[in-house]
């Protein structure tokens, strides 16, 4: 049994692969979404409540995220929104998580506002849906309805709910629907059974998002998406380096940490809060760039400086034949070893202080 | 020959310093009569080869040409606005013409002999991310296949190469070698040394017979020999005699003796592969959001899958993984490092060294997926189905999210009228 199908960094790369256009009976992940009619909305988009939705809240004491952000977002030409939200397990209503479930089925209840839709367009289909391991999605959905009956009774909007269960079993990996009644026709009659969505060995997808602001992992699959992450930073960086067009030289060359991260994160970067994960990926992306450009057979030190200000590895290059050793230098620079080697000093650095060279 | 062409021609190496595109033309034209082989010390009949070459992507901003061919270590002169001389630094003779047919395509017209000229331009593209060959995959050449079965008499004759090297197969192993040798010492010394050669699959062969001949035969040795899908090289006839060869990788020898139809036949393949890479890359790069999305989005794009006829044996596959990642200059200009992501399966978060840009990619024993994100040159769809075609799988089947490659570059009509 595979230990990552709890790991909601693994179970929104499935739903963005469940998404894809992509033949259904050729491909790795059977794409049972798009099959279906929907595509990809948006992901970690934030649905900001109407405000007389969240004073209504208020007035009844209810504890609710005013602007809960579903991990992903589907919808077809219909106008039916399916809002994902990836768990490891089931909760219950007291739990913290409970606070954001209240917001998603209120968000999904009426979407026009969450979405910035016209105020008189026909309200929107939204379907809340909870991902998670089959073993826990029984009681999940207790946990939803109840959810739902407790805003049902205070006459706020809610929206139709169900779980799509992940099962490993002995010839592939299937996705079952809990409630599949509230689905639209189409989908709920293509889940009325378990849908092999992976043949033969369960394994991870291509993450296309290898790290997601503020969600717990453990051990095993926080190391895998790091290195993921770490790969998608050096090819970023190369590709970056590598379309540089310097006319003139003495010239130029400015890689921005934040640039590097939103391109490698498909901007998802600039909605991460945490601050000290922040500083921490923003020093880790620092100390590879310095450490893989500076040293034996790369250029010295002193062309090689990084400023503050910008949050920036500035390079300035005298020649067609230093832009070379630029690329050639991030072409076999493994970011993987090179921060792993200093990585019980990451804590350490001073962002204010311009760094000395590489030991 | 007359005087003026072998003035002109000097000798075969160089080509020589005229001031006009008609004046060049007018040169190939004449170059097809006959010129003076120092080497041979003869008069021969050398041709002209053309290289198709890509630059960027429909929405990417390419450098002039001339920025591009001296980032790509030569220099090159102008003739006219889209017309340069290309010579080696150092070198005073023009080795080559580019034509920069549109932002999208530069054509290089050389007259070296043709292992030179592939040699050079082999390393002009590795020397610059701006460049890449033009990729006849084998159904781009079905695509043309058709247009020379429609638009040809019957009785012309076309000749069609089909080739595939299991470049990824093991070699025969040493222990089978020694086994089989222990067993037959007694035998006759000939099978001994037989035994002992180190050989692996490799099918070529080329067909030379009339349009109508071919085309009643070809679907039937394609089910008997697998390879028979493997189309590297076509000759599209001439008016006159003689025809233009398109090679798989860009090159095109001109064969005829007709210069300015050779370059008519040119164009219109750069067309067709201008509009199946323009769809390819509308497909991949298909945003779902009407309007750029406020929150965090993904610029998302549809996969590529090559999904192959047979399942690779687990040697083959590494050793597959192996020769892509393990040499920068490989085949694929693929760059990146092999994560395992399972049992076989294997994750590369990589770069494609044309153009530098990202591309993810899955390789399992009987798929290839990648994922390019937006902005990525289509030209990486051809260059994977063409090589893998080659090296890896002859019947492999290719699609571009869901639709399938063949219809992309219209070698066969898109289902249900898409």
């Amino acid at each position: 049994m595979v230990t990552f199908l709890k790991d909601p960094v693994y179970q929104v790369n499935l739903m963005l692969h469940l998404l894809m256009p992509a033949p259904p009976a050729e491909a790795p992940i059977r794409p049972l979404l798009y099959e279906n009619g929907f595509g990809l909305h948006s992901v970690e988009r934030s649905l900001p409540l109407p405000v007389r939705v969240r004073e209504a809240a208020r007035r009844h004491s209810l504890s609710i995220v005013d602007a809960p952000a579903p991990d992903v977002v589907a919808h077809d030409l219909a106008s039916t929104y399916l809002v994902l939200e990836c768990k490891a397990s089931s909760f219950g209503t007291g739990s913290t998580n409970a606070h954001q479930a209240r917001g998603l089925i209120l968000a999904a209840g009426d979407l026009r506002e969450p979405l910035g839709l016209p105020a008189t367009c026909p309200t929107p289909h939204g379907c809340l849906v909870y991902l998670m391991p089959q073993e826990h999605a029984e009681a999940m959905l207790c946990t939803i309805a109840e959810l739902r009956n407790e805003l049902r009774a205070l006459a706020l909007p809610i929206c139709s709910t169900c779980t799509f269960g992940l099962e490993e079993r002995d010839d592939g990996l299937y996705l079952l629907c809990s409630n599949a009644d509230e689905l639209p026709h189409r989908l709920a009659s293509a889940m009325e059974n378990p849908v092999m969505i992976q043949e033969g060995v369960v394994s991870r997808p291509l993450y296309l998002l290898p790290v997601l602001p503020s969600v717990s992992q453990g051990d095993e699959e926080a190391r895998y998406c790091r290195q993921v992450f770490l790969e998608t930073i050096w090819q970023t960086t190369l590709s970056m380096a590598g379309q540089s067009r310097v006319g003139a030289f003495p010239a130029e060359l400015t890689l921005s940490v934040d640039e590097i991260l939103n391109n490698a994160t498909h901007g998802i970067w600039k909605f991460w809060h945490r601050r000290e994960d922040v500083k921490y990926i923003r020093d880790s992306v620092k100390l590879y760039l310095l450490r893989a450009l500076r040293g034996s057979g790369g250029l010295p030190s002193e062309r090689v400086e990084w400023s503050g200000q910008r949050r920036a590895v500035v390079i300035h290059l005298t020649s067609m034949d230093e832009l070379k050793v630029v690329r050639e230098r991030l072409e076999t620079a493994r970011p993987a070893k090179l921060v792993k080697e200093h990585e019980t000093r990451q804590l350490e650095f001073d962002l204010s202080q311009p760094p000395g060279p590489p030991s | 020959m007359t005087v003026r062409a072998r003035q002109l021609v000097g000798d075969l190496r160089a080509m020589p310093h005229l001031a006009t595109r008609e004046e060049y033309w007018k040169y190939f034209e004449g170059w097809q009569l006959q010129a003076w082989d120092t080497d041979a010390n003869a008069y021969r009949t050398p041709v002209v080869k053309s290289f198709l070459v890509e630059t960027v992507g429909s929405r990417a901003k390419a450098p002039d040409p001339h920025e591009m061919l001296t980032q790509a270590g030569v220099s090159a002169d102008r003739v006219d606005e889209t017309l340069f001389r290309v010579t080696l630094k150092g070198k005073t003779g023009v080795c080559a013409l580019a034509e920069a047919v549109d932002s999208r395509f530069l054509v290089f017209y050389t007259t070296l002999p043709a292992q030179w000229a592939r040699r050079w331009l082999r390393s002009l593209v590795n020397e610059c991310p701006w460049l890449d060959r033009v990729w006849l995959s084998a159904p781009v050449f079905n695509r043309l296949w058709r247009y020379v079965h429609e638009c040809y008499p019957k009785y012309r004759y076309v000749r069609l190469t089909f080739a595939y090297d299991a470049r990824y197969e093991a070699e025969t192993p040493d222990e089978l070698i020694h086994s089989r040798v222990q067993a037959d010492a007694n035998d006759d010394p000939l099978d001994q040394s037989l035994e002992m050669l180190r050989e692996r699959r490799s099918s070529k062969c080329t067909l030379i017979d009339r349009v109508g001949e071919i085309e009643t035969r070809l679907d039937g040795l394609r089910k008997v020999h697998r390879p028979f899908c493997s189309i590297v090289q076509l000759r599209v006839p001439a008016p006159g005699r003689g025809g233009h060869d398109f090679y798989f990788d860009g090159q095109v020898t001109n064969r005829s003796d007709n210069f300015t139809d050779h370059r008519t036949q040119l164009m219109f393949v750069l067309d067709l592969y201008r509009r199946s890479t323009e769809q390819a890359e509308s497909i991949l790069w298909t945003r779902l959001h009407s309007e750029p999305e406020p929150g965090g989005r993904l610029a998302e794009g549809a996969p590529i899958l090559l999904k192959f006829e047979k399942r690779l044996p687990a040697d083959v596959f590494r050793r597959w993984v192996d020769g892509i990642f393990g040499r920068r200059n490989n085949v694929f200009r693929l760059w990146g490092h092999p994560l395992n992501a399972g049992p076989d399966l294997v994750h590369v978060y990589g770069v494609d060294r044309h153009l530098w840009q990202r591309i993810y990619l899955e390789f399992a024993p009987d798929h290839l997926l990648a994922f390019l994100p937006e902005g990525t040159c289509g030209n990486t769809v051809h260059r994977l189905v063409t090589n893998v075609q080659r090296f890896v799988d002859p019947g492999v089947k290719a699609w571009v999210g869901d639709l399938p490659y063949d219809v992309v570059v219209g070698a066969t009509p898109a289902p249900g009228g898409r």
